[in-house]
């Protein structure tokens, strides 16, 4: 381990040498560089070690615009990643706190691992677009961005290592008795014929009722109404090794994460997997105090798979969300859609499945945030076509197809005799856990730049506020009016309507200052202020709700002495403004 | 069940320096908690218990200001492996009445220990005890000002306007207490009593009232905001803090729900505690004196209401509370968000138990021991001597949760309605406000001081308006003369010694073992629960947070289940002689020692039992040679 750094920083001088003596490529592709900084090939799966030694290395080649931090250790003591990428130069580090910031994260459910890769290719990638690319620089310059590889180190190297399917662990590793039989994770599947991955069992039985697929002998299907079979199904590969009568009912963990959230959170009677109470999960205790802290986080992304779906909350039919909320997703899921061929913009609750505690649900209720899930990897892909009848996977038909054509048969371990020691002899093969959730090589590398195109767009969209214009009029010898015109350029309101509803976090605040006294001061949502608002209660302070995309808001004061003003913007989530008027006072036309 | 004389604890909390503390306070709370122990005596009475051979204290963890959250874990033997019963004190953190209990309640249950010896109830269950869960907040009792807050110290930003803590409330006239002002307002909700002028009740719409004041907690305007007092110093609610119908966004819920070092650390402790089959705590959502409501039907995905099934339970008990603590008209059970009792039912799983620590005697009907107790003599010894002492009246504030902070403090004298029962409004004619009614005659005859007249005062913030501060004192109807503690908890202690022998006993009430022949056998037993209650409520085995109820088999060298599981489900077994009947088929060598069968889960305890596999055979043998067919072949358990 203490070699680590070392290398790292080796590699960080080779990369500069590179860079200062070979000629840049004269042709670059679009997309991602052929001269990186540091390199990287985005077509496999990085473990945990491999993940931290890139995160490392892309701090080490950015440092200024690049921060690794640690928000603790998991329980498996493996570190919890989350590096910041924004401005980081000199007079940019003191801004950071006011600049809208957004949360990527990935891997919460470790076992859906091409979440992380998605993650560490757009730290890859902003780090090495900034400067050669105009609108990454802008992005990185202004706002700032969290990004959270990798929620459950632990079980990401568990589905790895350890013998699994493509769906587990999904959750953490904590010790769980899932039976409530006293005792804790004692019979979970066993790797019988030692591939790596927990396949089926199945016993060759002319009276079974499953026969082979017909172009797919290996394939099981099951037989027709008026027909025997010749196989009968034994479940997942396993022992029962506590002798309760029961196959793999008590494996590592489970708990489930992404039911772990505050908002909405329910107990495990309703919600499966919710742990013990909100942030129960020290994991995500630690990722929530992080972000609580950051209140400028006005986005969010978090990737998931599987099925190609960009979803929004809420997670619960019971709950309900302000419908100008729901626009702003529409807008945004809209064009991802677009961005992600395959993939489909839905609702949680309405269109996939209930989900209480959901992380996402949180960060748009208690923290103000809008955010998605995106579920990664579609069928679409397989063949560029929208599956029939395969839902979140591909049809079987297609999956072995694909199997067959494009991965030379690489999916599947062929079924192989064994001795079980509580059935005899059995066979055991079936789909590996590295098909079926996740892309193969060739396709990995597209999943993570469309991906991540479209949540760099989202945080492009976070609110940005601006002070459009001042104009400041003489209305009698030591009375002034000064009017200022707020824009958002920006798809993103500063506070979301259930913000506002709840005053998650404080209104906006346009302040003035040099003036001798500030008299009154109105709002209004016309130039002609034709019907103002009266700012109550100090008018050197107008709050207000929030500065809606491409809605002016206009505010007036009335002040004594001439000038010149400070104008201030402060929004949490938008960001902060300043102009100070410079133009001579104009009679007013009126009177 | 019999129970020994109880000496009183007076003595003790004078040697602890009672007296000494008494003149070293502030005038309020001094006068408001004479005789309660202060936090350093609280503690030396927590180790001195702790010296017994039967009690343990430990720390559950450290809160926010370094001070430890105390469990007492009163038992004999491996505690952690008996049946065991939670009793949580104050709950509602500013009310020092349930610490004070608890802590009594651990003393008299040690007294028990003493005198029953081998019959000691601590033979076969644990009590654990977390007298104080939220050590911070109770603290803040003893503040030199008198406020009602059961707030801990987190800066909190209660009023959502970016601003943490900045418009606490002053104690504006100086009497070392924060009240309350009535502010003169023909527009106002409020109006006085008809019967007391001095109780304020919201003027009806439905008998052509007209409002007369607003109300607010005594303070100024800091901010500027045209609200008063609404974002003060502190803090988080334990008793709001927690998961069941949390208040998302409430004033004093936390940032999200078990958010607070005391919750979380109480929490993760008790769920990792599958022993505690039953919590029995002293808070506002109390439901011994009268059950919380019933789901009528199966009451949807989500539970907020008791399960139907579990109901003639709670109501059983409550009955019996009631005998106990007879005719205290308790005020309505108090809002169910985020607090601690409903959580221990709806998300813990166990028969939650919630009583009023102590209940103002109702006025129309004043309590004849209450009427009778001379002041003057101690509650010495015999518990029957003062068998009704102090339940009466008004142990907590039940409309605390359905407010925020704000709110909740503008409420005058917030006190009988309010309650999470929607319908027990105050819209009865002059029942309006009766427990502070009740209150205000207590104080005189008990010469207490509990209320303060209203009296003019100069309030900058309203120049053109009539503004009187007064009210009742913040807690003073939550607190009883210390000298009526150790009779309150004699009662308390007596109810819980009664509840602990209602819980769920299991028998193996037959086991048998019968060889049919060739190396196989039959084996059967029957589970019986010869308790009161089911071995879990219904909700306890919805919520998945206790272990399943099992029946283990163990069997000899060689010997192997043709049919059936080394470890079987029982289920659920109802009060009063519920009972599971498990078969399998065995084979067994025929030299074979013994099949033993243990049954139980840890709420509930555990029985066993071994069957000799030659006396089964040699009963097959004896049933062959005779003609006639015979039962035995069994031994049974006992």
């Amino acid at each position: 381990m203490n070699a680590k750094p070392l290398f790292g920083l080796l590699l960080f001088c080779l990369a500069s040498t590179a860079l200062a003596e070979t000629p840049r490529p004269r042709y670059q592709p679009l997309g991602a560089p052929a001269d990186p900084a540091v390199s990287a090939r985005w077509n496999f799966y990085r473990d945990y070690a491999q993940a931290t030694g890139l995160l490392k290395q892309i701090a080490a080649a950015h440092p200024e615009i690049c921060r690794l931090q640690s928000l603790g250790k998991s329980y498996g003591d493996r570190e919890m990643w989350v590096l910041t990428i924004t401005n980081q130069t000199a007079g940019e580090t003191e801004k950071e706190a006011t600049k809208p910031a957004f949360w990527i994260d990935g891997g919460i459910h470790a076992n859906e691992i091409q979440a992380v890769d998605v993650v560490l290719y757009t730290a890859w990638y902003l780090t090495e677009m900034y400067g050669r690319n105009q609108q990454v620089t802008k992005l990185v310059d202004q706002r700032v961005f969290y990004l959270m590889p990798m929620m459950s180190p632990d079980s990401r190297d568990a589905h790895m290592y350890a013998p699994n399917t493509t769906h587990a662990p999904r959750g953490g590793l904590r010790p769980v008795d899932d039976d409530r039989d006293g005792k804790f994770d004692e019979d979970p599947a066993d790797d019988l014929d030692g591939d790596g991955s927990i396949t089926q069992m199945r016993i060759r039985d002319p009276l079974g009722r499953y026969k082979p697929h017909q172009d797919y002998p290996d394939m099981l299907v099951p037989a027709d109404h008026d027909e025997t079979g010749e196989y009968t199904l034994l479940g997942a590969e396993g022992i029962d090794d506590d002798g309760d009568g029961r196959v793999n009912e008590d494996g590592p963990g489970y708990y489930d994460p992404n039911r772990d959230w505050p908002w909405q959170w329910e107990p495990a009677y309703v919600q499966r997997g919710a742990y013990r109470y909100p942030l129960s999960v020290p994991e995500n205790r630690m990722v929530a105090d992080f972000v609580m802290a950051h209140t400028n986080i006005a986005g969010a992304q978090s990737y998931h798979n599987t099925g190609g779906m960009i979803l929004r909350g809420p997670g619960a039919k019971n709950d309900t969300w302000p419908r100008a909320d729901i626009q702003v997703y529409d807008r945004l899921g809209k064009r991802g859609e677009q961005m992600l061929p395959g993939y489909k913009y839905m609702n949680t609750a309405e269109e996939l499945y209930e989900v209480w505690g959901g992380e996402t649900d949180w960060f748009h209720t208690m923290v103000g945030a809008f955010a998605f899930v995106n579920e990664l990897n579609t069928p679409f892909n397989l063949f560029r076509k929208q599956d029939d009848g395969g839902h979140f996977f591909a049809s079987n038909d297609d999956q072995r197809k694909f199997d067959e054509w494009l991965l030379m048969g690489d999916g599947f371990t062929p079924w192989r005799e064994i001795d079980h020691p509580q059935y005899g002899k059995v066979e055991v093969g079936g789909v590996k856990k590295n098909w079926g959730r996740q892309p193969p090589s060739f396709l990995l590398e597209e999943e993570c730049h469309r991906n991540m195109a479209f949540t760099l767009w989202h945080a492009d969209q976070m609110p940005l506020v601006e002070i459009e214009s001042t104009k400041v009029e003489k209305l009698n010898d030591d009375l002034y009016q000064v009017t200022a015109t707020l824009m958002n350029r920006k798809l993103t309101p500063t506070r979301s309507a259930f913000n506002i509803q709840h005053n998650v976090t404080p209104a906006d605040r346009v302040e003035i200052a040099g003036a001798n006294n500030v008299v009154a001061a109105m709002t209004s949502e016309s130039p002609l202020f034709d019907t103002p608002e009266q700012v109550e209660r100090m008018p050197h302070s107008v709050r207000l709700d929030s500065i809606q995309p491409y809605r002016p808001v206009y505010v007036r004061w009335l002040v004594q002495g001439s000038g010149p003003y400070q104008l201030k913007v402060n929004s949490v989530k938008g960001g902060t403004a300043t102009r100070k008027t410079t133009e001579e006072p104009t009679n007013s036309p009126s009177e | 069940m019999p129970r020994p004389a109880l000496r009183s604890l007076t003595p003790i909390l004078t040697a602890l320096g009672l007296l000494a503390w008494a003149t070293t306070q502030s005038s309020s709370a001094s006068e408001l908690l004479a005789g309660y122990q202060t936090f350093a005596e609280f503690e030396q009475h927590l180790k001195k218990l702790a010296k017994h051979e039967a009690c343990s204290l430990s720390t559950l963890g450290t809160t926010a200001e370094g001070r430890d959250i105390r469990l007492l874990t009163l038992g004999r033997g491996d505690a952690d492996s008996k049946p065991a019963l939670l009793l949580m004190g104050s709950v509602d953190a500013a009310n020092l009445t349930g610490s004070e209990l608890a802590a009594r309640i651990a003393q008299q249950l040690l007294e028990v220990d003493r005198e029953t010896e081998e019959q000691s109830p601590l033979q076969d269950i644990t009590v654990y005890i977390v007298p104080r869960p939220s050590p911070d907040a109770s603290q803040r009792v003893y503040a030199e000002v008198l406020y009602r807050n059961a707030t801990n110290s987190r800066p909190t930003d209660a009023d959502r306007d970016g601003l943490v803590d900045e418009d606490g409330a002053e104690d504006l006239n100086g009497d070392g207490i924060i009240s309350q002002m009535r502010i003169g307002d023909p527009s106002g909700a409020w109006m006085p009593h008809p019967n007391d002028p001095r109780v304020l009740v919201k003027a009806e719409a439905s008998k052509n009232e007209q409002g007369r004041y607003r109300v607010e907690v005594e303070g100024s305007d800091n901010d500027g905001d045209e609200q008063w007092n609404e974002d003060g110093p502190g803090g988080v609610d334990f008793n709001q803090n927690f998961t069941f119908d949390y208040d998302y966004f409430g004033g004093e819920a936390g940032p999200h729900q078990i958010s607070e070092a005391e919750t979380r650390a109480i929490a993760d402790w008790a769920m990792s505690r599958r022993n505690i089959f039953a919590v029995y705590s002293f808070s506002p959502q109390h439901n011994l004196p009268k059950p919380w409501p019933v789901h009528k039907d199966e009451g949807g995905r989500i539970k907020t209401k008791v399960l139907k099934d579990d109901a003639a339970y709670y109501t059983f008990i409550s009955e019996l509370y009631s005998k106990r603590f007879e005719g205290k008209k308790a005020p309505e059970s108090a809002s169910h968000a985020g607090a601690f009792a409903p959580w221990s039912y709806f998300h813990y799983g166990r028969w939650s138990l919630s009583a009023p620590g102590w209940v103002i005697p109702d006025a129309d009907k004043p309590d004849a021991d209450e009427a009778e107790t001379d002041e003057s003599e101690e509650p010495e010894a015999e518990s029957p001597a003062e068998p009704q002492a102090e339940e009466t009246g008004e142990a907590q504030d039940p409309d605390k949760p359905e407010l925020d902070a704000h709110d909740k403090a503008n409420e005058p004298q917030a006190n009988d309605n309010k309650a999470s029962n929607k319908e027990a409004s105050d819209a009865e004619q002059d029942n309006r406000k009766s427990h502070e009614l009740a209150a205000l005659d207590w104080f005189e005859q008990a010469g207490i001081r509990g209320f303060l007249p209203w009296q003019e005062f100069d309030h900058p913030d309203f120049p053109d308006q009539t503004v009187e501060i007064g009210g009742f004192i913040p807690r003073a109807q939550d607190h009883p003369p210390a000298d009526k503690l150790d009779g309150i908890a004699n009662q308390h202690c007596d109810f819980l010694l009664e509840l602990l022998e209602l819980r769920a006993k299991l028998d193996i009430s037959s086991a048998k073992l019968t060889s049919l022949g060739g190396g196989i056998f039959r084996l059967e037993a029957k589970v019986t629960n010869l308790g009161f209650l089911p071995t879990t409520s219904a909700m306890g085995q919805l919520s998945r947070q206790l272990q399943r109820l099992q029946l283990d088999v163990e069997l000899p060298e060689g010997g192997k289940l043709l049919t059936g599981n080394l470890r079987e489900d029982l289920g659920v077994l109802a009060g009063n002689g519920g009972q599971s009947e498990t078969t399998w088929l065995v084979q067994l060598p025929s030299d074979a020692g013994s099949v033993k069968l243990r049954a139980g889960e840890p709420s509930v305890g555990y029985c066993e039992t071994t069957l000799e596999v030659a006396s089964s055979i040699e009963a097959a043998q004896s049933k062959e040679e005779s003609s006639r067919g015979s039962e035995e072949g069994t031994n049974d358990e006992r």
